[in-house]
């Protein structure tokens, strides 16, 4: 046990209330032999006092004390001191008066004449739920974290349309289903919409569809009894059920299958659905908001329900793509930067030249190259767009394109040069990937590299391995990913 | 004809209110208790063994909460009838209970003769449904 831990165990402090000076003596003695500190009053004005005063963590509360009876100076206490767990002593238990107290805000109940043995175990169980109370501050301490991350960033027309969305979305219970280009940062347009509304103060949950084999998916939803299928040892809550009361983010919705997606159209509808293997109908009351980075018409009739799309696209929006709002990027850079806890800042120009690229992997690859400009340079003034720039090498211009250039022209040939060096980078170079992005064949990308003489860029071996990695969160499915 | 004595099991955490619980069903009604348990996993486990007529449940059970017990003895000895209790009054907690399986539910805080028609109307409920099945 550490220092800190037995300072904690040696503050915990009892108080018993109770006019019996020789039960009061006899439990001080039991529960100091057991390290736990002991006050004492007789009155019921006095322990009133003490809980006010002082660091109370469990009352012994008599329930016939000589000015007041325990029940009635329950709510007292719990005003004094809302956090100690009060435990009812009583010599005429009922079974009406034991529920009396415990709805009085007593959190315990002993008769009289009282076993030692059982004391200490009541006491220790009030002192283990105070800890456990702890622990759930704690957890909503976290929550209240997991919700500032829920923040919509931006200044252009298009965030302050998708704040005015997120705003009336919130207030609705409605489905909702969002759309937009991977990384545009669908997700947490779902988180706000979640922390904004009535289901803030329970849970906000995510699947993947497309990151689980089709035959988990049911399950993972669902549930299962137990035995419903091979593997099935034990019985499971799906998240509809954990997620009862919340809000529930299905992305890739075009990736469920479409036999689930009937089952989902019906909890929808009524909130019924069943575990799989089992026969009972159970309810829940989940919200559920649903996205995809494909276009719907691509989506409707073939891997999306019509019906299932008319359902939830009662509010629909879309996120736009960061490049069509490249005045959101300075206040995506601020935000990210100092969601990275260091002081840095953006270097003269950079703030022109991110705003001059392409971003197909939207603010995700933003976010992406901002981390890996923390890592690799020394700070505070950083210059991301070399990460950009060390993929394109620079090109000898004559004055015509220079003159075009100032003009804002780029030939279509140095624009799809450009743009598949940039593809490469998000791809890490990596042939058979940003081939299929751009959908062209493998043989036609290695033409163009030949045709534009693109080779990959030489990198150190730190760089490679930030690099790698960075590179592998933009462009994997499901990567984590917060503005 | 003689009926046998119906068996109950209390599931309780609250020492005092389990033992009030067995002082009013044997007292008042004669039921025979056949075992009391402090946490869900024991009131699955004593309900497997005795296979009670009626389990009294407490929902909010530690280690396995009582909807949870509720389920698994559903499943394991459907014929012990569950009378779910507890002190929350929210019609959530009702549906929750029922769809775990319980016959019925009932507040802790109504009046004790409440709590004692109930159990028995549950116990006869389940012999009739015994008997015609």
């Amino acid at each position: 046990m550490g220092s800190a831990e037995k300072q904690m165990r040696a503050r915990l402090v009892t108080l018993i209330i109770d006019d019996d000076e020789l039960f009061c003596d006899v439990v001080k003695e039991h529960l100091e032999d057991e390290g736990i500190d002991v006050m004492m009053a007789h009155r019921g004005v006095d322990g009133l006092k003490l809980c006010a005063e002082q660091k109370v963590d469990v009352v012994l509360l008599d329930e016939n004390l000589p000015d007041i009876k325990g029940h009635a100076l329950c709510p007292s206490i719990r005003e004094a001191n809302e956090r100690c767990k009060i435990v009812f002593v009583t010599a005429q238990p009922s079974f009406n008066v034991a529920v009396k107290a415990l709805r009085a805000g007593a959190d315990d109940y002993l008769s009289k004449p009282v076993e030692l043995e059982q004391l200490s175990v009541v006491v220790q169980r009030a002192l283990r739920t105070l800890a456990l109370e702890r622990d759930a501050g704690v957890a909503r301490f976290q929550g209240e974290q997991e919700s500032r991350r829920a923040v919509l960033v931006g200044a252009s027309s298009a965030s302050e349309q998708q704040k005015t969305f997120v705003e009336l979305a919130a207030q609705a219970d409605a489905p909702v289903l969002i759309t937009g280009e991977t990384g545009t940062g669908k997700s947490v347009t779902a988180r706000a919409i979640h922390y904004r509304s009535a289901r803030a103060e329970r849970s906000f949950l995510e699947i993947n569809c497309a990151a689980l084999p089709e035959q988990l998916i049911e399950s993972e939803l669902f549930g299962h009894s137990k035995g419903a299928f091979t593997g099935a040892t034990a019985r499971r809550r799906g998240l509809f059920e954990v997620a009862d009361g919340g809000t529930l983010l299905l992305d890739e919705i075009g990736e469920m299958p479409l036999n689930l997606q009937t089952k989902l159209l019906s909890v929808l509808e009524d909130g019924r659905f069943r575990r799989v293997g089992s026969e009972n109908d159970k309810t829940t009351d989940v919200r559920v908001i649903a996205a995809t980075n494909k276009p719907i018409d691509s989506l409707l009739g073939e891997a999306l329900r019509s019906d299932l799309y008319y359902r939830l696209s009662v509010l629909r929006f879309e996120v736009l793509p960061l490049r069509s709002r490249p005045e959101d990027i300075g206040p995506f850079c601020a935000h990210i930067l100092a969601s990275l806890g260091k002081d840095l800042r953006l270097g003269e120009g950079e703030l022109e030249r991110l705003s001059k690229y392409h971003w197909p992997g939207n603010v995700r690859e933003l976010r992406n190259i901002l981390e890996r400009a923390a890592i690799l340079q020394p700070g505070p003034l950083i210059y991301p767009s070399n990460f950009l720039l060390n993929l394109t090498p620079t090109l000898e211009k004559s004055g015509e394109e220079d003159v075009q250039q100032e003009k804002g022209v780029e030939t279509l040939r140095e624009m799809e040069r450009q743009h598949i060096e940039r593809a490469l980078g998000v791809f890490d170079w990596n042939y058979s990937q940003t081939a299929r992005a751009l959908e062209i064949a493998l043989s036609t990308l290695k033409r163009k590299l030949k045709s534009y003489g693109l080779v990959r860029p030489k990198r150190t071996a730190r760089a490679a391995g930030a690099y790698s990695s960075g590179a592998a969160g933009t462009a994997g499915r499901g990567a984590p990913y917060e503005i | 004809m003689t009926r046998s004595k119906p068996s109950i099991l209390i599931a309780e955490d609250n020492v005092l209110l389990r033992e009030c619980l067995r002082e009013l069903i044997e007292d008042d009604l004669g039921l025979d208790v056949v075992g009391e348990a402090a946490n869900g996993e024991e009131a699955i486990a004593l309900t497997k063994k005795h296979r009670p007529d009626l389990v009294l449940m407490d929902l909010e059970l530690p280690v396995i909460s009582g909807f949870e017990a509720t389920e698994t003895i559903v499943e394991s000895v459907p014929e012990s009838a569950i009378i779910a209790i507890s002190m929350h009054h929210d019609s959530s907690v009702q549906r929750r209970a029922l769809e775990a399986g319980a016959a019925v539910f009932v507040v802790k805080d109504g009046p004790e003769e409440e709590l004692l028609e109930t159990i028995m109307r549950v116990h006869d409920e389940a012999s009739r449904g015994s008997q015609s099945g």
